[in-house]
C-alpha cells in the first residue's frame, strides 16, 4: 500500500478548486441571489425605527448616527454569515444525497464551506454599496473606530465561523430526526434576537446583558460590529475574543463528534 | 480483493397505521420494528473479476454494496475491500474505489460536466498531464465529445450516465461498484455502457460488481454470479452453472418447411409454445443432440437451433423456488 507524501500546498489547491466550483453553481443562480439580499434588508427597516425612536428621545447611550452604524453593519453582518447548511444538510441526509459525497476523499464540509464563502462573496457588491451609501447618507461613517480593524476582520471571520460550524451541528441532527428545521428557527431566533439584531444589546436590561454576554449568540453578530463602532473597552476585548475563541472550539468539537455518531446511523436511503 | 464475512444489515423502522387516528397514534407512540436488509453475507472476489449480483427487488444488493463502499456501517460481520475497512472511509480506500447509481445523479444539475471534473481531479490530486490524458480517454470510451460541456441537466439520460461514468473513473479506481448502470436507456446506449464496462475492466484490471435487472447487462459482463434473496446469499458461481442447476431443458427452436400438427412434437419434448411455422420445444439436456437429430431425420425442417432458456427465466426459477417473489424485505 502506497502511503501519498504530505502536501501543505494541497489545501490551498483544494480551496481554489472548490471555490471555482461554487462560483460555476452561483453563477448559473444569478437572479436568486438579488432575492437573496433584497429579502434580508430588515435590519434596514430596523434602522429607521430606532433611528426615529432616538431622535424623539434618549435611546441609551445610542445616537440617531450610532443606530444607522449599528443597523447598516447588521445588513451587512447578516448577509456575510450563512444560513444554508441546515436545509442542505437536512435533505442530503434524508435523501441520500450525502452518499456522492462520502465517496470521495474530503470532508463534506469543506465543498459546503466553500458554496457559503462563494454565497457571501456573491452577495457582497450588493451589499457593501448599500452600506457605504447608507453610511454617508446618515453621517454614521463617523462613529466608525477605523483604527480597529484588524479586530474587526478577527471578529467578522469568527462570526462566520462560529454561526456556520452551529448551524451544521443543527443539520447533522437530521441524522437522528426526520426534520431538523425546528433547530433552524431556534438558532435564528437566538441569533437575530440575543445576538443584537433586532436591537443592540446595550439597550437590554442588565440580567440579560450579562447572560447573552456568555452565550454564543453575541458573537455572530453583536461583538463584531460593537467593535466597528468603537463600543467594547480594550479590557473586554480579550475577554470577548477569549468567549469566540471557546466557542468556535466548542462548535468544531460537537460538530465532530456528531458527524462521527451520525454516520454510523446513516441509512444512505433514496441513493 | 473484496471480502466479507457474515456481513448483516438491520434497519430499524417505524410503522404507522393510515388515516388521521393512525397519524395521531403514531405522534405520541410509535412502534418501531426491524428489517434485516443483509444476514449473514459472505462473499470474496478477486482482482480483476466482473460479478453480476442478482436479486429481486429488496433483495438487499444495493444495501451490500453500500457497506462494500462505507457509506453503511454493519450491523455485524467484517469486510474488506482492497485491504481496508470501508466503514473507517480512509483516503486510501475511497482512491481505490467508485461507486455509480443508475437512479442517483451525482453530478451538479445545473453547471458542466468539467467543472465537477475539475473539482475531482484536485480532490483525487491528478497531476495535469494524467488528468488531460485522461479525461480524452474517458471522452473517447464513451464518446462524450462536446457533451461535457453542457449543463447536466440538459443531456439525456443516457449522456448523462456516460458523465457520471467519467466522473466516478476519473481517478482510476480498482474497484468498481455499479449499481444498476444502465437503468433506463436504450438499447443502444446499453450497448455502449456495457463495452465501456468490458473495456475499462481490461485495460486497468478492475475489480467489478454490477447489480442489473436487466439480463442482458449480466451475461455479457459477467461469468460468476451472486444471487442474494431475502439479504440471504442463494447462489455463487458460475452463470452457466446457474442456469444449468436450475433449468435442466435445453430449448430446440425449430422452424418448419410445412405446417406441423403439435401432437406430433409431444415424443420430443414439453412443447412451449408454436406460432405458426415455428416451435420451442424444451428437451432435457442429456438427450438434447439426439433429440434434434430425430426431429430432423423425421418432420420436415427448415432450420434448427439448441439454446440456453432465457437467464431472465432462470432467474424467476431460482426466485421461486427460495420464495423470494413478490415478498418485501
Amino acid at each position: 500500500m502506497t502511503r501519498r507524501r504530505f502536501d501543505p500546498l494541497r489545501p490551498l489547491r483544494l480551496a481554489r478548486a472548490l471555490v471555482a466550483h461554487s462560483f460555476s453553481e452561483y453563477a448559473a443562480y444569478r437572479m436568486e441571489m438579488v432575492f437573496w439580499v433584497v429579502g434580508g434588508t430588515l435590519p434596514l427597516f430596523m434602522m429607521f425605527l430606532w433611528i426615529e425612536l432616538a431622535e424623539q428621545r434618549a435611546t441609551g447611550s445610542f445616537s440617531a448616527a450610532d443606530f444607522a452604524a449599528y443597523f447598516l453593519l447588521v445588513f451587512l453582518v447578516r448577509h456575510m454569515t450563512p444560513f444554508v447548511p441546515v436545509p442542505e444538510l437536512e435533505r442530503a441526509i434524508r435523501h441520500g444525497e450525502l452518499s456522492a459525497q462520502l465517496l470521495r476523499p474530503l470532508d463534506p464540509y469543506w465543498p459546503m464551506s466553500a458554496s457559503q464563502l462563494m454565497d457571501i462573496a456573491h452577495r457582497l457588491p450588493i451589499t457593501v454599496p448599500v452600506v457605504i451609501v447608507g453610511m454617508i447618507w446618515s453621517g454614521a461613517w463617523q462613529v466608525i473606530a477605523f483604527e480597529d480593524w484588524p479586530l474587526l476582520v478577527l471578529a467578522v471571520f469568527g462570526a462566520i465561523l462560529l454561526h456556520y460550524n452551529l448551524l451544521y451541528c443543527a443539520g447533522l441532527a437530521a441524522f437522528w430526526m426526520e426534520r431538523v428545521r425546528g433547530f433552524e428557527g431556534l438558532m435564528w431566533n437566538g441569533y437575530f434576537v440575543l445576538g443584537g439584531g433586532l436591537a443592540p444589546i446595550a439597550l437590554f436590561p442588565d440580567l440579560v446583558q450579562q447572560i447573552i454576554v456568555w452565550s454564543p449568540f453575541r458573537y455572530m453578530i453583536s461583538f463584531p460590529i460593537e467593535i466597528a463602532i468603537g463600543r467594547v473597552a480594550p479590557a473586554d476585548m480579550w475577554f470577548g475574543f477569549a468567549l469566540l475563541t471557546f466557542w468556535v472550539a466548542f462548535s468544531i468539537g460537537l460538530m465532530r463528534l456528531l458527524w462521527h455518531r451520525g454516520l454510523r446511523r446513516y441509512a444512505a436511503y433514496g441513493s | 480483493m473484496i471480502e466479507t464475512t457474515g456481513l448483516s444489515k438491520r434497519y430499524t423502522v417505524y410503522r404507522k397505521e393510515a388515516g388521521f387516528a393512525g397519524s395521531l397514534r403514531a405522534f405520541f407512540h410509535r412502534q418501531h420494528y426491524d428489517v434485516d436488509a443483509v444476514s449473514d453475507l459472505t462473499i470474496r472476489i478477486g482482482a480483476g473479476e466482473i460479478v453480476g449480483f442478482l436479486g429481486p427487488n429488496g433483495a438487499g444488493k444495493t444495501t451490500t454494496l453500500k457497506m462494500l463502499s462505507g457509506l453503511l456501517h454493519p450491523s455485524s460481520g467484517s469486510v474488506s475491500v482492497a485491504g481496508h475497512t470501508p466503514k473507517e472511509r480512509n483516503r486510501e480506500f475511497l482512491r481505490s474505489i467508485a461507486l455509480v447509481m443508475g437512479q442517483k445523479m451525482q453530478l451538479h444539475w445545473d453547471i458542466p460536466a468539467t467543472d465537477s471534473f475539475l473539482v475531482l481531479k484536485t480532490i483525487y490530486d491528478i497531476p495535469d498531464s494524467d488528468y488531460r490524458a485522461r479525461l480524452d480517454e474517458l471522452v473517447t470510451m464513451l464518446d462524450l465529445g462536446d457533451l461535457v460541456n453542457r449543463p447536466i441537466r440538459r443531456l439525456s439520460l443516457g449522456e448523462r450516465m456516460k458523465c457520471e461514468l467519467a466522473a466516478a473513473l476519473l481517478h482510476r479506481p480498482r474497484i468498481l461498484f455499479l449499481d444498476e448502470p444502465t437503468i433506463g436507456l436504450d438499447v443502444t446506449a446499453q450497448a455502449a455502457i456495457r463495452n465501456f464496462i468490458i473495456d475499462y475492466n481490461r485495460r486497468y484490471g478492475a475489480t467489478v460488481l454490477i447489480t442489473s435487472h436487466y439480463m442482458a447487462d449480466v451475461t455479457a459482463l459477467a461469468r460468476r454470479v451472486l444471487v442474494i434473496d431475502l439479504g440471504r446469499l442463494v447462489f455463487d458461481g458460475d452463470l452457466q452453472a446457474l442456469i444449468e442447476r436450475h433449468s435442466p431443458d435445453k430449448i430446440l427452436r425449430v422452424q418448419f418447411a410445412e405446417e406441423v400438427a403439435p401432437e406430433r412434437l409431444a415424443r420430443f419434448g414439453t412443447l412451449r409454445q408454436i406460432d405458426g411455422l415455428v416451435a420451442e420445444i424444451a428437451v432435457p439436456r442429456a438427450i438434447v443432440a439426439r433429440q434434434a437429430a430425430d426431429i430432423l431425420a423425421s418432420l420436415p425442417v427448415a432450420d434448427i437451433a439448441i439454446e440456453e432458456p432465457a437467464v431472465e427465466d432462470v432467474i424467476r426459477t431460482v426466485f421461486r423456488k427460495t420464495g423470494a417473489v413478490g415478498k418485501p424485505t
